[in-house]
């Protein structure tokens, strides 16, 4: 950078070069899961079961108020961590993570909708599948300060699954979409290296911003990098413009336009239960290879 | 109006970087602390309001009675409280605004309003008890915090000053080590600042400087320590540029003890911020004479913190909100700082006349 002083810089990096080693070693492509193609059906193709699957589950259909045109999710990975957790007969701890909408749990809280509807249908669709969720906010925090924030919860918390609602506040702080990936990339390198599954959640769709070309670049580096890191991604900006034509209405703000962010949010744990889903499936399918 | 001093001058500089890092994504935060060193501007914050507390506690003259500091501190606390909740009431009716105007559902989702407009019956619980903060609007309620536990620190050095170091310490490293947290509500999760972390630094604060203020010796501690806080100042910025954080994962239990974390205010962030105080002491006299009205400025954003903290604190979300609509250049950003700072320097301009008519 620029305003960095060689002399300074190239003491510090003797100092900590050891680390930074380590770190780049760790978060080396060669410890993430094998190539997947881009955009998935809307039902993965199960990968050749070298034996019998061990996990009874099917992938769910969408319940009518939440059909959509466009995948809802992208991506073939296998989330093994989730699946060997299964295996141990233990729950599974999950965080969801993100933008103020993840917040608010118990049962009567209206917030409560998403977090608290994603462990319902998850325990209802994978038999044998008990959730500990664990919803985390960012509040108003972009992805360089959040990054800290979600590595200190996840070396406390331990989770098996982080289910993330990304890029939301950097897209409001006009972050450069380029910056932004290189964060998101650095940080799902890490939980790669760590064996923490990840299931990446799109911004909301605003019809205000559909045009936005900052919002929507925000949102066209998550696909780039979900693709790129192997990552599952819920497509909610796509399936949300989906809803939004299928509920047309002149405000937001009005009754009927409140209640479809409050479906995109119902929806929302409906496409998120399918990806994690088919990541289980995925990972049966390749029956835990390399864990 | 009390002349310039060094504390009130850092305080209103502390305010502007605070103001300008409230507004992610602007190129103008490279001019703000957090890019030169582990700690950050709400470090400063805290760390000069504990040394502002020794002037409540010990008088600029003589030292006060038990129990008019005391009360003080209380109603200080009282002060802060009331001006969180008028704050966060401001915002969260901007944000309401925001989004009933442009017809954008985006703006009641921000930084964790969410609750304020859907679940508005524990919100407003939440907001009263301060267990309910939204991103960028957290700070005053740890200074409420702060005060209620400096009060106890404050009794306690009666006997000793040590001893309310000591406790401190004591209550820090508890903390970190079986992280207590401050649970929110209704949104669950921790403070953004934790208290019983953050307490230390602004006991560390009122120690300094009645320290200072008690032995003859500590000019010379302080001119003795100098090149080594400078160096390690410097440390601290080299650690910052190569972009050094240690991994959560790879550092031993009790992690936070080993990390640059916010929430838990890590040694690593006091010992940045106790180096920067010692070497940027001697700076304040040299300042004031090479640019003194920028010395008088922030100096008088400083004597009238509270005030130009809530209006930097609501500026910031409007700067916020003009980016988010806008396209935001760099002309646009030196617009939203220039605004910003003549409005702050307004605000204590107007608190200033209004205390000192009173």
């Amino acid at each position: 950078m620029d305003r960095r002083i060689p002399v300074v810089f190239g003491l510090a990096c003797a100092l900590v070069a050891g680390t930074h080693l380590d770190e780049a070693r760790a978060n080396s492509p060669s410890r993430l899961p094998a190539a997947i193609p881009l955009a998935a059906p809307a039902v993965p193709p199960p990968v050749q079961p070298a034996r019998r699957p061990m996990i009874r589950a099917d992938l769910p259909d969408a319940s009518v108020e939440c059909k959509v045109k466009s995948p809802s999710y992208e991506g073939r990975s296998a989330l093994r961590s989730v699946r060997r957790a299964l295996l141990q007969k233990r729950p599974v701890r999950v965080v969801a993570l993100g933008s103020s909408s993840t917040v608010g749990v118990g049962a009567s809280s209206p917030l409560a909708s998403y977090p608290v509807r994603l462990e319902n249908d998850l325990e209802g669709v994978i038999e044998g599948l008990s959730v500990e969720m664990f919803p985390r906010g960012q509040s108003g925090e972009v992805a360089e300060g959040a990054a800290e924030r979600l590595k200190a919860e996840v070396a406390e918390l331990k989770p098996d699954l982080i289910v993330w609602q990304v890029g939301t506040n950097d897209a409001v702080a006009r972050i450069d979409s380029e910056d932004f990936g290189q964060q998101l990339r650095e940080t799902l390198a890490w939980l790669a290296s760590h064996n923490i599954d990840v299931v990446l959640i799109d911004p909301q769709y605003v019809e205000r911003l559909s045009k936005d070309a900052r919002y929507v670049s925000i949102v066209n580096e998550i696909a780039t990098v979900a693709s790129e890191m192997r990552v599952l991604l819920v497509n909610r900006f796509d399936s949300m413009a989906d809803l939004a034509r299928q509920h047309p209405g002149t405000s937001y703000l009005s009754s009927d336009r409140f209640h479809l962010n409050d479906l995109g949010y119902r929806c929302m744990a409906e496409y998120a239960t399918r990806a994690i889903v088919s990541g289980i499936l995925q990972a049966d399918a390749e029956n835990g290879a390399g864990h | 109006m009390r002349p310039p001093n060094a504390i009130d001058f850092w305080r209103g500089v502390a305010l502007v970087m605070i103001f300008i890092n409230h507004i992610p994504g602007m190129d103008y935060s490279i001019l703000t602390m957090r890019n030169y060193a582990i700690s950050d501007a709400a470090e400063l914050f805290v760390f000069l309001a504990g040394c502002s507390l020794a002037f409540v506690v010990n008088g600029r003259s003589e030292k006060k009675t038990l129990s008019h500091s005391v009360s003080r501190l209380l109603l200080r606390a009282f002060e802060i409280w009331q001006a969180q909740i008028v704050t966060i009431s401001v915002a969260v009716a901007m944000l309401g605004a925001a989004a009933l105007y442009f017809n954008d559902p985006l703006f009641l989702e921000w930084h964790g309003a969410g609750p304020a407009f859907v679940d508005t019956v524990r919100a407003s619980i939440g907001m009263v008890l301060l267990t309910y903060q939204i991103g960028y609007f957290n700070i005053l309620p740890l200074y409420v915090v702060l005060l209620l536990i400096a009060t106890v620190a404050v009794v306690i050095a009666r006997a000793s000053i040590w001893l309310a170091l000591a406790a401190s310490i004591t209550l820090y490293a508890a903390t970190l080590t079986l992280q207590l947290r401050l649970p929110s509500w209704p949104a669950e999760g921790a403070w953004f600042f934790n208290p019983l972390s953050w307490q230390l630094l602004i006991v560390l604060g009122y120690v300094a400087m009645t320290v200072k203020r008690e032995h003859p010796r500590a000019e010379e501690f302080l001119k003795r320590a100098w090149p080594w806080a400078t160096a390690l100042m410097l440390f601290g910025t080299a650690v910052v540029w190569v972009d050094y954080r240690p991994d959560p994962m790879a550092v031993p239990f009790p992690q936070y003890l080993f990390l640059f974390d916010k929430e838990y205010l890590s040694p690593a962030r006091i010992v940045s911020m106790l180096a920067i105080a010692i070497a940027f002491y001697p700076a304040f006299p040299l300042l004031s004479r090479r640019i003194g009205p920028v010395v008088r400025y922030c100096s008088r954003l400083g004597r009238n913190s509270l005030a130009v903290f809530c209006m930097a604190s609501l500026l910031a979300l409007g700067g916020q909100i003009a980016r988010y609509l806008g396209q935001p250049t760099l002309l646009f950003d030196t617009a939203i700082v220039v605004i910003g700072l003549v409005v702050l320097g307004v605000t204590a301009w107007i608190a200033e006349f209004r205390s000192s008519s009173a």
